[in-house]
């Protein structure tokens, strides 16, 4: 059986590889096309290109995106199965793994055993999980970290909406008049859909945004109106927003009430909670004027789009922030109409399909109940089941503690890197080494999970595997592979269904190719629906392996007989509920959960940055993604920094009852006082302590189980270090223990910035140096936190280390790294090298700091664009005209606009007539570039 | 011939006296009558090419400062092969070893310096030499050549003239042994380290390298009792080899262990002196119309081995007698300023340098070794100012650090300053000196 699977696997290998393939991005939810094209010569490196023709991107591009393709190295990647640290063969590795699973089913039932997947899985792999999971080894305990982003929108879209469905589409950004952001940097987590904002807005300059957000992101500061309120107080603002709609009766009656129930006692309570608009003002922190006047602005705007995200999802009370939202758009009519709705956007490329196969605990498959029996035996009877699960199971944080706790004792984690995304993250890698086994599944070969895991399964990656996924706008698309399957690689589905056979299910998954499972996803969406569920693809159930390689993108429903999906739902004023209407759900009115305290007087808030995905397993390898935030940081307010005696620059320790994480002091004047923020995505792999999520204490939304990675109380204390260190290797080096180091891959060369208090180790750099029979030159300095080490041979340099007392950012010892790698990249190159005693000087003997990197895309420094500046450059445009920074990918546009305003030239308009410039014509060059 | 003219009588007529003849006839050309009086019947020679002449490295033409033709131009009526036996301050008269008198209204002493000889039992025997005169090296190599090929060539002294001997008789493919008395080589201008690692470097080329081992005895032959056999070695310290042997035979040592200021001449005169000739600021001695310069003079204690500074003194006694003012109490041109020098060992192959005084308490130093490459810098500061610095196989850009130490420059980056030879650019000082400082 795993032999004929293994032929055919094969064979689509082989029909693999034309010349250019459709595909889309694996990176964030809004699911851009792209197109793969092989070099005109076989030895031509491939290119990448935004798809013009898909309807999430037409054409558009982000530098995440558009450096995929420098991800795909085979260094780093898991090629072979691992049982017990010995590589193995996959029948071994299958059949371990199978034994394992069911010699603890037998011992302790299924609720002994759990997966915990991810929103990176394609449709086809988190189908077959899900299969087995509920129908097969009969629990409930499949999770997925979708829980992490996205499990909110879905409780909230159930509750109110009947289903979780999203009304709108991406064009309903294009053509609304007011575009309400909360909760979203869109401009930095999606910024294809910032884009499409951009250009509308300039095409359109009437068009309002607004933005609400504690925080001065690079999306508030496009805005119209910032609303920059207390952390965790949005439910306040919507709560006062619908009590104002209410008392201005700028409500769709009519709407209301054929299409909706629940509107007095909701509308009634409202009104007492939120009297006026003064009190909203003041529990925000808001002024009074900004808040009324974004209650008019909504309250007058017919063609409103509120779209909201993890700012909204990830809080303690989450369920209800994004009810209140809905509720606004419910009672003023405003759902599923052109330019007028409601829009969760989704974090990851495929949460949107894992939630429609089931793949959360308290669902069971497209779009159907656990809790509701009737599904459960749709379900069990399409499967043809013997036992499928009866009740919800464990969602993520309390799976993880049940594994704590020894009542789940074998976990298969899928794609996803839970040590490191999940709160309290110290406790789960806790419970990971008390579990009796874990299991991993996963394309690269370290992560902090990996490093925890019994049995490790090497996956296809992105580029490798085949399948579907869906985007935020209920958009289906082929992900296509474009490479072969390296090594032992196998895709996710297909490692899932060997062991299903294993477990005597091979009847039920005797798949070919994802095909075959999609078909089934289609059959099931449609079997016994007739209209009464929203999800419903029963449209391409009956798809050819042709048609179904060649499916263009898709929305949903698509029912048996439509030849096109709807890009909306909801405008027939129908919902998914047993009487066909909308709820308005009365929720109380909480204020933020997690509240500071004089021992913890900060409030640490979360977030992605531009540059970077999740836990950087692949932006990680792509040397262009290092540069636009080069070292793991936290953002205070220039007062706090006052206030605690912490320098712009310096090392900081960030302190939680939880742990501590150690980072980069950044001043940031666009944080709110008494604010602090620090991305998600370094950890044990990238630094020294940057695993933000172990600060963050297991507090999840009581309905959705979603944690409030928002808001955590924190404490902030100044490291004093005596030294600074930079050590550029061409391998990977270990380093002496207690100090901080931050850790890049920039094009082969493992480059590490140390910084300590101790006196550093040299010893320990050295022996691995001379381990590896290379020459060291040296310079030894009786002030002893100075020093420089370099291994070479007759070949290569193979490593540079250097130490230099003090810790102050802009000191005279600090050697230019930029010139440093440049001197290593050239050796490797052309093989020529300057003599190795000005290597060890660190710097062209009159040196050249070129400062940070602001365009990504053409590698355009901030001197550059400054003496742009000061050549009379005054506005984005003309600053892409002389130095090509911000014609790309644009993600760098809205820092560009703020040089140009601390150099003081912009004029009045500038933030909305240069993007008017800048967005319709760079994004049209784009697929010249890149 | 105008009589009418001051007559100027130099004795000596090495290095310092071709100096002041070429500056004097650049700025007071035809205003003196000038008598040279030479020992050597030798033309003026380049003494610092003594060791590449010695073994062939260079033509006895290249030796030359100048040509005869040169002199007779310039009217300049050279006495040679006949040393100065005393001088008459009262009368201005000088007498010779052959009894020939010269007055004089103006003398010049330049008779430079002799090699010491150890007080050592033997140092009298035939092939006891030292390398100081174009003679010596002649001799020496005459010793060199012929039947006397396979056995061994002793040098004593393991400072710059010593290890140039020694390099040039290896390389007239002689086995050659020096004998050093301190510690490591170059003890006076290299540290340990430095001068262990250039001991590596030397013996690499096949010499034998004694340090910490005193010469006790020049040992006659049997058969001639008045010529050299052998040397007696004795160890000073635990820096001599272990296997060191109690005598080495040789049949000619080479002396260089340093030199002393001939100053016989101006001692009899009654010219005051200390260890050397004393002179101000203008190279004038304690009696009227009487000046000295070069390795025979001491200014304020200082005296003086390479070249440079001497240079700068027949400079500063050229422009004095040009504008005549000599008799001034402070005459107003120029006068002599000590400058830090530079110490360049002049062996192909082996780039030694060293500058400044190695403190032996110091409040900061930083080394770079590439021992794969043979290369050693070492600098030594003192309040962020650079007191001393030594390069070994790779001296480029260190000709900068002499003029930072003599300006006393702030350097808060003394590690670009060793690696790159340089200062970053806002650290740049004013002035740079540049051109080698040679060992004279």
């Amino acid at each position: 059986m795993s032999e004929s699977t293994l032929i055919t696997l094969n064979e689509s290998d082989v029909s693999v590889n034309p010349a250019e393939v459709k595909t889309t991005c694996a990176y964030c939810g809004v699911g851009c096309g792209f197109v793969v094209s092989e070099g005109a010569k076989k030895e031509d490196a491939r290119e990448l290109q935004a798809d013009k023709d898909h309807p999430a991107n037409k054409g558009r591009f982000c530098v995440k995106g558009s450096s995929q393709l420098d991800t795909i190295g085979l260094d780093n990647r898991l090629l072979y199965p691992r049982v017990d640290g010995r590589q193995v063969s996959w029948d071994e590795a299958l059949d371990e793994t199978a034994r394992r699973l069911r010699d603890t089913i037998a011992e302790h039932g299924p609720d002994s055993v759990a997966f915990y997947v991810s929103g990176q899985l394609l449709t086809e792999d988190y189908y077959v999980a899900n299969k087995l999971m509920k129908g097969f080894i009969g629990s409930a305990n499949i999770d997925t970290n979708s829980r992490l982003c996205m499990s909110t929108a879905v409780a909230a879209h159930k509750r109110v909406l009947g289903s979780d469905s999203v009304p709108g589409c991406y064009e309903d950004l294009e053509s609304a008049d007011l575009i309400v952001i909360t909760g979203s940097n869109m401009a930095w987590t999606h910024p294809v859909v910032y884009q499409r904002i951009m250009a509308a807005k300039a095409a359109r300059p009437h068009m309002k945004l607004v933005v609400i957000d504690p925080r001065k992101t690079v999306t508030a500061e496009s805005a119209d109106l910032h609303l920059q309120l207390k952390p965790g107080t949005d439910a306040f603002l919507f709560d006062g927003l619908f009590a104002h709609l209410v008392r201005t009766a700028a409500l769709d009656i009519e709407f209301i009430e054929q299409c909706t129930k629940g509107f007095n006692d909701v509308a009634g309570n409202s009104l007492k909670r939120s009297p006026s608009g003064r009190v909203v003002a003041e529990r925000c922190g808001l002024p009074e004027k900004q808040v009324s006047e974004f209650f008019h602005l909504f309250a007058a705007t017919e063609k409103t789009v509120t779209v909201f995200s993890q700012g909204i999802n990830q809080s303690a009370n989450g369920v209800e922030k994004a009810s209140a939202i809905l509720h606004c758009h419910l009672a003023t009519g405003r759902i599923g109409k052109p330019g007028a709705s409601p829009f969760s956007i989704t974090g990851q490329p495929n949460a949107m399909g894992g939630r429609e196969v089931g793949g959360l605990a308290n669902q069971l498959a497209a779009h159907m109940d656990l809790e509701n029996a009737q599904h459960r035996d749709i379900v069990q009877g399409f499967w043809g089941s013997v036992h499928i699960a009866q009740r919800p199971g464990l969602k993520a944080v309390d799976l993880f503690e049940a594994i704590h706790n020894g009542k789940v004792k074998f976990v298969w984690i899928m794609a996803t890197n839970p040590v490191v995304s999940l709160p309290d993250a110290g406790r789960v890698s806790e419970a990971l080494k008390k579990c009796e086994c874990v299991v991993v599944s996963d394309c690269v070969a370290d992560t902090d999970t990996l490093r925890l895991a019994h049995i490790k399964l090497p996956a296809a990656g992105w580029g490798e595997k085949d399948g579907t996924v869906t985007n935020s706008e209920r958009c289906i698309s082929r992900q296509r592979a474009f490479l072969p399957l390296p090594a032992d690689v196998k895709p996710d589905w297909w490692i899932i269904c060997r062991i299903a056979e294993r477990l005597g299910f091979g009847k039920q998954f005797a798949y070919q190719m994802p095909a075959d499972i999609f078909i089934e996803h289609a059959k099931l969406s449609a079997f016994k629906n007739d209209g009464s569920r929203d999800f419903d693809i029963g449209g391409l159930a009956s798809l050819s392996h042709q048609d179904y390689n060649e499916l263009g993108p898709t929305y949903w429903p698509i029912r048996a007989g439509q030849s096109t999906g709807s890009t909306r739902l909801f405008a027939d004023g129908k919902f998914f509920t047993d009487d066909g209407r909308a709820r308005f759900v009365e929720t109380g009115l909480q204020g933020p959960v997690i509240e500071n305290t004089l021992q913890f007087p900060l409030i640490l808030n979360t977030g992605r940055i531009r540059d970077q995905w999740h836990t950087m397993t692949r932006t990680g390898r792509s040397a262009k993604l290092q540069q636009h935030r080069t070292e793991v940081f936290a953002e205070f307010h220039p007062e706090d920094l006052k206030k605690y005696g912490i320098q712009n620059d310096q090392l900081v320790s960030l302190i939680s009852p939880l742990g501590r994480c150690v980072m980069r002091a950044s001043v940031n004047a666009g944080q709110s006082p008494g604010a602090v923020f620090a991305p998600i995505h370094w950890n044990d792999c990238f630094t020294s302590a940057g695993r933000i999520d172990s600060l963050i204490p297991a507090v999840c939304d009581p309905v959705s189980g979603q944690p409030a990675f928002k808001q955590t109380a924190v404490k902030a204390e100044a490291l004093l270090s005596e030294w600074q260190a930079l050590l550029i290797s061409r391998e990977r080096l270990s380093l002496p223990a207690n100090h901080y180091w931050n850790y890049r891959l920039l094009d082969g060369l493992h480059v590490y910035n140390i910084e300590g208090k101790e006196h550093f180790d040299l010893a320990h750099i050295k022996r691995q140096l001379t381990d590896e029979n290379y020459k060291i030159a040296e310079l030894t300095d009786s002030d002893s936190n100075s020093a420089r080490v370099i291994a070479y041979n007759k070949k290569t340099v193979f490593a540079g280390l250097f130490v230099w007392p003090g810790s102050e950012s802009g000191n005279t010892h600090k050697p230019d790294e930029n010139w440093l790698l440049s001197e290593f990249r050239t050796q490797s190159a052309e093989n020529k090298f300057i003599p190795v005693r000005m290597l060890a000087l660190g710097r062209a003997v009159h040196g050249n700091v070129e400062g940070a990197l602001i365009c990504t895309c053409h590698q355009v420094r901030e001197a550059a664009i400054q003496s742009a500046i000061s050549n009379g450059c005054c506005s984005v445009e003309t600053i892409g005209q002389c130095t090509r920074a911000g014609t790309q990918c644009g993600s760098c546009v809205p820092e560009l606009r703020k040089l140009i305003q601390t150099a003081g030239l912009a004029t009045q308009q500038l933030p909305f007539s240069a993007d008017s410039q800048v967005a319709p014509d760079n994004f049209m060059q784009e697929e010249s570039v890149c | 011939m105008n009589r009418s003219r001051p007559h100027l009588l130099i004795v000596g007529n090495g290095m310092a006296t071709n100096r002041l003849l070429t500056q004097l006839q650049l700025l007071a050309p035809d205003s003196f009558r000038i008598t040279v009086i030479g020992q050597e019947k030798v033309p003026a020679y380049n003494r610092i090419l003594l060791t590449p002449w010695l073994n062939g490295e260079i033509s006895t033409e290249e030796l030359r400062l100048q040509d005869t033709e040169w002199y007779t131009r310039q009217e300049i009526n050279m006495h040679l092969g006949d040393g100065a036996a005393g001088i008459d301050v009262k009368e201005k008269k000088l007498r010779c070893e052959s009894g020939r008198e010269f007055d004089w209204d103006l003398l010049v002493l330049a008779t430079g310096s002799q090699a010491l000889i150890p007080p050592v039992p033997g140092h009298d025997l035939e092939g006891v030499m030292c390398l100081r005169t174009q003679n010596d090296a002649a001799v020496l190599r005459r010793r060199c050549s012929g039947g006397r090929v396979k056995s061994e060539i002793a040098v004593v002294g393991g400072g710059v003239l010593g290890l140039e001997a020694a390099c040039a008789i290896n390389a007239m493919g002689l086995p050659v042994t020096v004998i050093h008395r301190d510690g490591w080589l170059m003890n006076r201008q290299l540290d340990k380290e430095a001068g262990e690692q250039l001991a590596d470097a030397i013996r690499a080329r096949g010499i034998k390298v004694y340090t910490g081992v005193n010469c006790t005895k020049f040992i006659a032959s049997k058969k001639m009792p008045s010529v050299l056999r052998g040397v007696e070695l004795l160890p000073l310290d635990n820096s001599a080899p272990d296997t060191l042997p109690q005598q080495l035979p040789c049949h000619t040592a080479v002396l260089a262990i340093g030199i002393k200021p001939e100053i016989s001449l101006a001692k009899a005169a009654g010219l005051t002196c200390e260890r050397a000739i004393v002179v101000d600021e203008w190279m004038r001695t304690s009696a009227e119309n009487i000046f000295a310069l070069g390795e025979c003079c001491q200014i304020n204690r200082e005296m003086f081995g390479l070249v440079a500074p001497v240079y700068q003194q027949a400079d500063v006694l050229a422009s004095l007698l040009a504008d005549g003012k000599w008799q001034r109490a402070n005459p107003a041109q120029c006068c002599y300023k000590t400058k830090t020098l530079a110490t360049r060992l002049k062996v192909a192959g082996l780039d030694v340098y060293s500058v400044g005084l190695i403190p032996d308490n110091i409040s900061r130093s930083l080394i770079w070794r590439d021992r794969s490459q043979g290369h050693y810098r070492r600098m030594w500061l003192h309040n962020n100012q650079v007191v001393a610095a030594v390069a070994m196989g790779d001296t480029d850009g260190v000709s900068e650090y002499a003029s930072l130490i003599d300006q006393h420059t702030q350097c808060s980056d003394p590690i670009s300053l060793l690696l790159g030879g340089q200062l970053p650019a806002d650290q740049q000082p004013g002035r740079k000196t540049s051109g080698r400082d040679v060992a004279a």
